[in-house]
């Protein structure tokens, strides 16, 4: 346990050198927050379910910020990369540990200095839409998060893995940009998708990712804790299997 | 557009220039600096057809001369001629009667055979196919590089690519050529070939050479004229035979020894090896044979008296600058 | 030096790198192409829903994104060279343009001339093919061109002068990064944001030219005509380019 929150530690102060970009991310982030909110304010203009909605929409935007998907990735990709991984896999904690360690780090720096900043500038333009927001939300919001969160590192950590394979490793985030974006829920809700897409939808990890907390929260159509839980027990499990792949191919590969 | 035959190839009058360094950070995005002379004071003149060799320390602003007479900067000061003309406000049009080598820099596309990059040369110099073709044929026999022309860039060995490099540089025929360190990294034979094809060049087709080199055996293989920057001006400007009144002393005396004694005045100390050590001396103040009777003493097992090499005569004067 | 043999020959040197390295020009191509696809969709099934936004239907907005993206591939092919000066500058590679009988700015766009740009552009015709369509609107071939070509003209003119800043021996990449975080702005129609933003993106940083102009003018909203979104390329192309000749002048003057 010590050890996880020693890559913690180091991860967090990681991201604390490269604070200088710092501001540059922020104000992406705050771009894409502000380009959101005003697309749905837009949008559902008169519409009965409007301040849900938008309040959907800078959620949305703003807690996967938390996830760190590229430093979680990077954690395996960068040392297959610079075929540094064996020297990690001698560690005394599983790599699956310290990737979750690294990134946890990472989360806490852009909980604090990303999530939070954009996330208050997304509710200054969507303020009364707040309205909503209660206990009974909040208890439904929280237990979504921490799965989503453990499932977004499940994937990310998995495709990292698979870096050992693959030699152009930002294809593969890509591709899982592009899924995340039609299957994920978090750009369109959920609840207006085509039945068949939303059968896709709820098919993948995805959603449970970027759709569950948000909808929590903003109270659009919920999305099932078991499931869920499901996809991350699911993931768990695939990401076993392709880490006693990997470690093996990595020390063949010298890597 | 023929000047006349004593009109100099190349000619720098009074050039000052100096540089922007970095120094710290100032706010976000840029970086302070500060300006370091480089140039303080620059006359020089090359005539047409000869192969000047331009020495000096690291940084001492050999790069910058270059850039300066190739138009790539203006000089803070002074005046720059290109066969006749100033090379930054008519650098389209002189362009074309120059060639340069930046021996760290190359000038080829890395993924491609050689012969896609001189295409790509005689398109932008405007050359004809058929001087083109003549030239290539030429210059790929005298450098040996025929099997060469359909190889990606990067599996060339760096001799290799040099030569791509040197050809490159004189495919449209230019009468004034540029080296910057052109046989930097090259092993032994690889830079024996490369001379001696630049010394071909030069007497066959009276190119001007003006180099720069590091590698002193390059300029006093191919240089008939010398010049030596030190502290941002030219402080020598002349034959190789003329450095030595710079330098003090034009003979040494090589003592096969070991370990080697200090010499006797008037003999000075100059070089020490392992097994053998040289000594100068001024011959018109002392005679050879002189010299070698007062090297010649107990453990010397044989003396000859040679003429020295360039660097000793460069490191000598830079010596006597910093004294 | 013949211009176009020069391009001829770059355009093929560039293709033929590519053709070196398919399988990684083939991968980036098809990632971006399907992400810009993914987007087209999300939002083509947001406007089913909800009818419009700020004025603008499904097949209008189809129309913008498409036209978009068409300017932008074009932007890609023969402008993209242009963020490269940073690092040729800084490794003093870029001195190799200057030593030859011809234009830098000429000789670095052309040797960054992009090659995997064509299926982008596909896309975006497309799009807009379809939207057309969906439509029935049949604007003027030659307006549609002479619009395209100014929106790319303004892509071109706000990168040159943001990479021109490498002459000043500044990092241009976080403004660069900056630029394109607002072509995310303006993946959508200007009328969603408040005054004072489209203001922004129409004067102090003209991004609106690139895209929203020229399709509001070809679909006949916005009441101005097209006269705005014609001259607004070739006048801030004009513009950077005075800022280029400006900058390397500095550069060569007082150049590290």
């Amino acid at each position: 346990m010590s050890a996880v929150l020693a890559y913690a530690r180091a991860g967090l102060l990681g991201a604390l050198a490269y604070r200088s970009g710092l501001w540059l991310t922020l104000l992406g982030a705050g771009v894409l927050v502000t380009v959101q909110v005003l697309l749905w304010k837009a949008l559902t203009a008169g519409h009965p379910q409007s301040a849900a909605y938008v309040l959907f929409a800078v959620l949305a935007r703003t807690y996967p910020l938390v996830y760190a998907e590229r430093a979680v990735f990077d954690f395996v990709a960068r040392r297959v990369r610079e075929g540094e991984l064996a020297i990690e896999l001698t560690r005394p904690v599983g790599l699956a540990a310290a990737a979750f360690g690294h990134g946890l780090g990472h989360a806490l720096f852009r909980a604090l200095f990303l999530a939070l900043p954009a996330g208050l500038v997304g509710l200054a333009w969507a303020w009364g839409d707040l309205a909503g927001v209660d206990a009974g939300r909040l208890r439904a919001f929280l237990p979504a998060f921490a799965l989503a969160f453990s499932l977004a590192f499940l994937i990310n950590h998995a495709l990292s893995l698979l870096a050992l394979w693959i030699g152009r490793p930002d294809g593969v985030l890509e591709a899982r940009d592009a899924l995340a974006l039609v299957l994920g829920g978090g750009f369109v809700p959920l609840g207006l998708y085509p039945a068949w897409l939303k059968t896709a939808a709820l098919a993948s990890p995805f959603a449970a990712v970027y759709y569950a907390p948000a909808a929590a929260l903003a109270g659009l159509e919920p999305y099932p804790l078991t499931l869920q839980a499901f996809w991350v027990l699911a993931l768990a499990l695939l990401t076993l299997v392709l880490s006693r792949r990997a470690r093996a191919r990595a020390v063949l590969a010298g890597g | 557009m023929e000047q006349a035959a004593s009109a100099p190839a190349l000619e720098l009058t009074g050039v000052h220039r100096a540089y922007r360094v970095a120094a710290g950070r100032r706010g976000f995005f840029s970086l302070r600096t500060r300006r370091v002379p480089a140039l303080a004071g620059v006359d020089l003149r090359v005539g047409r057809g000869e192969v000047f060799g331009l020495v000096g320390p690291n940084g001492a602003g050999k790069s910058t001369l270059v850039k300066l007479l190739t138009g790539l900067l203006r000089p803070d000061a002074g005046t720059v001629r290109l066969l006749g003309e100033d090379p930054f406000r008519h650098r389209r049009r002189l362009a074309r009667r120059y060639g340069v080598l930046f021996g760290q820099k190359s000038q080829l596309w890395w993924d491609l055979p050689l012969a896609e990059s001189f295409e790509l040369l005689r398109r932008i110099y405007g050359v004809s196919r058929a001087d083109h073709e003549k030239r290539l044929e030429r210059l790929a026999a005298a450098l040996e590089l025929e099997p060469l022309l359909s190889r990606p860039v990067r599996q060339l060995s760096l001799g290799q690519r040099m030569r791509g490099e040197v050809a490159a540089a004189l495919l449209h025929d230019p009468e004034v050529v540029f080296l910057d360190e052109p046989t930097i990294g090259l092993d032994v034979v690889a830079k024996q070939a490369l001379l001696r094809f630049l010394l071909e060049e030069n007497r066959a087709r009276g190119t001007t050479v003006f180099l720069t080199s590091h590698d002193l055996e390059d300029v006093e293989r191919l240089a008939t004229r010398v010049g030596v920057l030190a502290g941002g001006r030219l402080v020598y400007q002349g034959s190789l035979r003329g450095l030595t009144a710079l330098a003090g002393f034009d003979r040494v005396v090589r003592v096969h020894c070991g370990p080697c004694p200090e010499p006797p005045p008037p003999l000075e100390p100059l070089t020490r090896a392992q097994h053998w050590a040289d000594y100068a001396f001024d011959s018109r103040r002392l005679d050879p044979e002189q010299a070698l009777r007062l090297a010649s003493g107990p453990g010397v097992r044989a003396v000859e008296v040679r003429e020295p090499e360039l660097a000793a005569l460069i490191a000598r004067i830079y010596e006597r600058r910093e004294s | 030096m013949h211009t176009l043999s020069v391009l001829h020959q770059l355009a093929r040197m560039n293709l033929l790198r590519a053709l070196h390295y398919r399988a990684d020009f083939l991968a980036a191509a098809l990632g971006y192409l399907l992400s810009l696809a993914a987007l087209a969709f999300m939002m083509g099934l947001l406007l089913t829903t909800f009818r419009q936004v700020a004025g603008w239907g499904l097949y209008e907005y189809l129309f913008l994104f498409g036209f978009t993206a068409s300017a932008r591939a074009l932007w890609d092919t023969f402008f993209g060279g242009v963020l490269r000066l940073f690092e040729e500058v800084r490794s003093g590679r870029f001195d190799r343009y200057l030593i030859r009988p011809s234009s830098p700015l000429f000789l670095l766009l052309a040797e960054g001339l992009g090659t995997d740009t064509l299926l982008e552009l596909a896309l975006g015709l497309s799009l807009v093919y379809l939207a057309l369509g969906g439509l029935g609107a049949e604007p003027s071939w030659a307006l549609f061109l002479a619009l395209l070509a100014s929106g790319t003209l303004v892509l071109a003119a706000l990168h040159l002068f943001v990479n021109a800043l490498a002459f000043w021996a500044v990092d241009p990449n976080p403004l660069s990064f900056v630029l394109w975080r607002l072509d995310e702005l303006v993946r959508y129609p200007l009328d969603v944001y408040p005054g004072w933003l489209q203001g922004l993106l129409t004067f102090a940083v003209p991004y609106a030219f690139v895209g929203y102009y020229p399709a509001a003018a070809l679909l006949g909203k916005g009441g101005v005509g097209p006269a705005p979104a014609l001259l607004a390329g070739p006048g801030l192309f004009a513009l950077a380019l005075g800022f280029w000749r400006v900058s390397l002048a500095r550069y060569q003057g007082t150049g590290s």
